[in-house]
């Protein structure tokens, strides 16, 4: 069996895939709960203060050395938004144990520094040590402050603020500068104990070894033995019937920095008319801005030389439509407008077969390149589970090759401008 | 064909010199993927050479290698190659760096009529004023792009104080201003005396027969072999830097610091130096080192600092970057590790781990076709076989990582780039 669900405990799943592929093994460790404004800076902060130390490894710097003797094994942490979720997700790549230069068993020794990171923290008194919180509150702060290193990652966020409010999705998941402050141990380690307790717990692996040497490893594990079965709470993506309203006017935002290139963000809001139209979405997108022959690449940048980098992003669990370029100001009015003759193209069925066969192909094409790629694949299976929508990759292929002209152009009728978001040099 | 086969990565490698002059490096791996790319030894320091015939020499506008590269995939029958093989369904791409320029594509199906594209657009330029005029305002637009990010601003503005004439310090995208000399009559000529078989490399990786492989190649290969010599020119670069410090302030978070130590030294082993710099970075900066105890809990640096050996055929040099809050402090205490580790010696703990740690991660960048095939062109280009890192590993002892800290982390021929925040 390729692909294998078992579950632990209730709430906490394994998640298996077998290849034949790599040399490395990659596990995902997943938490997920709702994203909230009242803790989104605490989930922030979380895992800086995890890997400063646990009960068996006191400081980061004998957690560094303890991994680097697994032959340079890697753990990281990442923060991702599904819909109105926040994903913790911690990720541990390893040398598969057939390729270790002795008897090293690096998967059993990489999963219990992981679950003892994640779960069994070095606390004082029962509650995060006070000299880790305040060191990493400071550096917390600067990450927050870097947001605006990426001039175009910063405009993106300010679009998607804009459009959402400060709720859900619209959440920054860096967390906010007014909010460090006042993080103490007790509501720091009263929201970890919440995390703990309540998220839904998935592990993925992706592994020449088998299932069986994962599933003894993680059930003998202490941490996890620990861990009490939960229901979890999980927010489902928005729906035609449940969006906000569209804007009879858009939101128009513009921003000044030091600056050479303007950064423009445009969001709309998409109503489909049918049930399922994650397929429809993607190509359209792809129709409209995220492949080499789409119409934002090719009217904007090619033949009008007005940008280098400009794509679309469909964003399924929110019903929304994003749209970047990075232009000159200058050309902010006459960008804006080509934008909306794109458009207006596919509203009005202006496309070519060709154009609707090129969007197609592009899709599955990604979609094939995610069975070569050990990470993509593994986090496909982790939004499939996530999102408690399980479509294999090949019905998934089935599916886009089914999209047709009028699919498209049904789809393009419900795309509405929510906000029009533009950073600017200084004047 | 040549076959080779590394034990350590159970991996065959297979090389075959065409007619013409052309190395071909077949690495068939356990995956659907087929990853292809095919790089000219032409980057942005090669602004300066004789053609194969000529006497003169030609000076070409900062810049133009890489908008070659942008042009080379416009077609005379007016179509783009970029927008055939996206249409296809292949994963397409290309990029300049320094010393060279690659073309390359990845696919699962569809591979004949990639190669046909591929290999067609690559062997036959088609520039005309028009196309060129209208790249301009694209180009414009990334150079503009990079212009923003304080990465590249701090690492460029090193370079053009560690180098007096070295190519390295141009900008590999060019100027606004030098992008405007480039045309139809120049971009032949680049084309002509670089993009000739003896001048390039190509590298497949992935699900090939090698004897299928090759085939395709040589059925699609029209290049004729190259007569001639071209002559290379590089500036006469002194030992000495330009100036000691350099800054700028953009509107960012938190200051960069950028610390170059000049390399001159251009016969040592290169690979060496790689791993011991890499090495030096670990024990003395990395998660484990005294340094970022003190600095990362004294909330003066916010990560690890990254420490790397740039190289090629002309220049080498180390580069040690990390953001800070405290720019002169961190300058100063980076300074004290280096001239502190010169004295000391690498504690064997330390050495063990650190070789432990290499060789897992090498062998696991295996796992990827477009990685694979990517180092092994761009390690050619250097006049470095990957696969002599393997060696490397197992032969490179204390003593020889001890004395490239001593020789190239020399004072002497250290600068300091800082990009400021502008409050």
């Amino acid at each position: 069996m390729e692909y294998e669900t078992r579950e632990i405990k209730e709430g906490i799943k394994l998640h298996y895939l077998h290849t034949d592929k790599y040399k490395t093994d990659l596990i995902y460790l997943a938490l997920m709960i709702p994203s909230k404004r009242e803790y989104i800076t605490h989930n922030a902060l979380l895992p800086l203060v995890l890997k400063r130390g646990t009960k068996n490894y006191q400081t980061q710097y004998d957690l560094s050395k303890a991994l680097d003797n697994l032959y340079g094994a890697n753990l990281s942490a990442t923060i991702d938004k599904k819909g109105d979720n926040l994903v913790n997700k911690f990720t541990l790549d390893l040398l598969d144990n057939r390729y270790a230069l002795d008897d090293t068993n690096i998967i059993k020794g990489g999963l219990d520094i992981m679950f003892d990171i994640v779960f069994n923290p070095l606390l004082e008194n029962g509650m995060f040590k006070s000299d880790f919180l305040e060191a990493e509150k400071e550096h917390l702060k600067y990450n927050i402050a870097s947001k605006i290193d990426d001039k175009e990652s910063y405009a993106t966020e300010a679009c998607v603020s804009a459009m959402f409010g400060e709720t859900g999705y619209g959440l920054y998941k860096g967390g906010y500068l007014e909010d460090v402050d006042s993080i103490n141990p007790e509501n720091m380690t009263e929201f970890y104990n919440y995390l703990i307790n309540n998220a839904e717990i998935d592990i993925f692996v992706s592994s020449k070894t088998g299932i069986e040497e994962f599933e003894k490893y993680i059930r003998e594990n202490e941490t996890i033995q620990r861990l009490s079965p939960r229901k979890g709470e999980f927010i489902e993506y928005d729906t035609v019937e449940n969006a906000r309203p569209i804007l009879d006017t858009p939101k128009v935002i513009t921003e000044n920095m030091d600056i050479v290139q303007g950064k423009l963000v445009i969001g709309y809001d998409v109503r489909p008319k049918e049930k399922e139209f994650q397929e429809i979405g993607l190509v359209y997108n792809a129709l409209l801005g995220s492949a080499a022959t789409s119409l934002l690449f090719q009217n904007v940048r090619e033949k009008e030389g007005l940008c280098y980098s400009t794509r679309s992003i469909f964003l399924r669990s929110k019903l929304s439509l994003f749209i970047k370029c990075g232009i000159q100001v200058e050309n902010y009015e006459k960008v804006l407008k080509l934008v909306d003759e794109q458009l207006d193209i596919i509203r009005n069925g202006e496309f070519s077969d060709e154009d609707l066969s090129n969007a197609k192909q592009y899709i599955i094409a990604l979609i094939k390149a995610v069975k070569e790629d050990q990470d993509a694949e593994l986090a496909y299976y982790l939004g499939c589970e996530l999102a408690k929508n399980y479509l294999s990759l090949d019905e998934y292929i089935d599916r886009v090759e089914k999209i047709t002209r009028e699919d498209v152009i049904s789809i393009a009728g419900t795309v509405f401008v929510n906000t029009i978001y533009f950073l600017k040099s200084l004047e | 064909m040549q076959e080779l086969y590394y034990e350590k990565l159970d991996q065959k490698v297979y090389k075959e010199k065409l007619d013409n002059g052309l190395e071909v490096v077949i690495v068939p791996m356990n995956t659907n993927n087929k990853f292809v790319i095919w790089g000219a030894n032409v980057g942005s320091v090669d602004n300066k050479f004789i053609a194969p015939g000529e006497k003169d020499i030609t000076l070409l506008p900062d810049g133009i290698a890489h908008y070659l590269e942008h042009k080379l995939f416009e077609q005379e029958s007016g179509r783009n190659s970029l927008d055939t093989l996206t249409a296809l369904g292949i994963d397409a791409n290309a990029y300049t760096s320094n010393d060279h320029t690659a073309y390359l594509f990845g696919c699962t199906d569809n591979y004949e009529d990639a190669l046909d594209e591929f290999m067609d657009y690559v062997q036959h330029p088609y520039f005309t004023e028009e196309n060129i005029e209208k790249e301009r305002g694209i180009i414009g637009q990334e150079i503009m792009m990079y212009d923003d990010e304080p990465e590249w601003a701090v690492y460029i503005n090193a370079m053009k104080i560690m180098y007096h004439a070295n190519e390295i310090r141009i900008d590999e995208a060019g100027t606004i201003e030098t992008i405007k000399e480039i045309d139809k009559e120049n971009l032949y000529k680049l084309y002509n005396s670089f993009y000739t078989p003896d001048n390039m490399y190509m590298v497949l990786a992935g699900n090939f027969n090698p004897k299928e492989a090759i085939l395709d190649v040589k059925k699609r290969m029209i290049m004729p072999k190259h007569e001639g010599e071209l002559k290379r020119i590089y500036n006469e670069e002194p030992k000495e830097i330009v100036q000691k410090q350099i800054e700028r302030s953009m509107d960012i978070s938190m200051p960069i610091v950028f610390i170059g130590y000049k390399d001159n030294d251009r016969t040592g082993n290169a690979i060496f130096k790689d791993i011991a710099v890499d090495m030096v970075g670990d024990i003395y900066f990395g998660l484990g080192s005294d340094f970022y105890r003190e600095m990362y809990e004294s909330g003066k640096i916010p990560s690890v600092p990254g420490v790397t050996y740039e190289f090629s055929k002309t220049y080498g040099h180390v580069m040690i970057q990390v953001k800070t809050p405290f720019p002169e402090e961190v300058v100063s205490k980076i300074q004290e590790t280096i001239e502190k580790a010169k004295t000391e010696e690498i504690p064997d703990e330390d050495f063990i781990r650190y070789k432990r740690k290499m060789y897992g991660e090498f062998i696991r960048a295996f796992d990827n076709p477009d990685a694979v095939a990517t180092e092994i062109l761009s390690d050619y280009f250097k006049n470095v076989d990957i696969f002599d890192y393997l060696d490397a590993f197992e032969k490179i002892t204390k003593k020889d990582v001890e004395n490239i800290l001593k020789e190239v982390f020399n004072e002497e021929y250290r600068v300091v780039s800082i990009i400021n925040t502008n409050e």
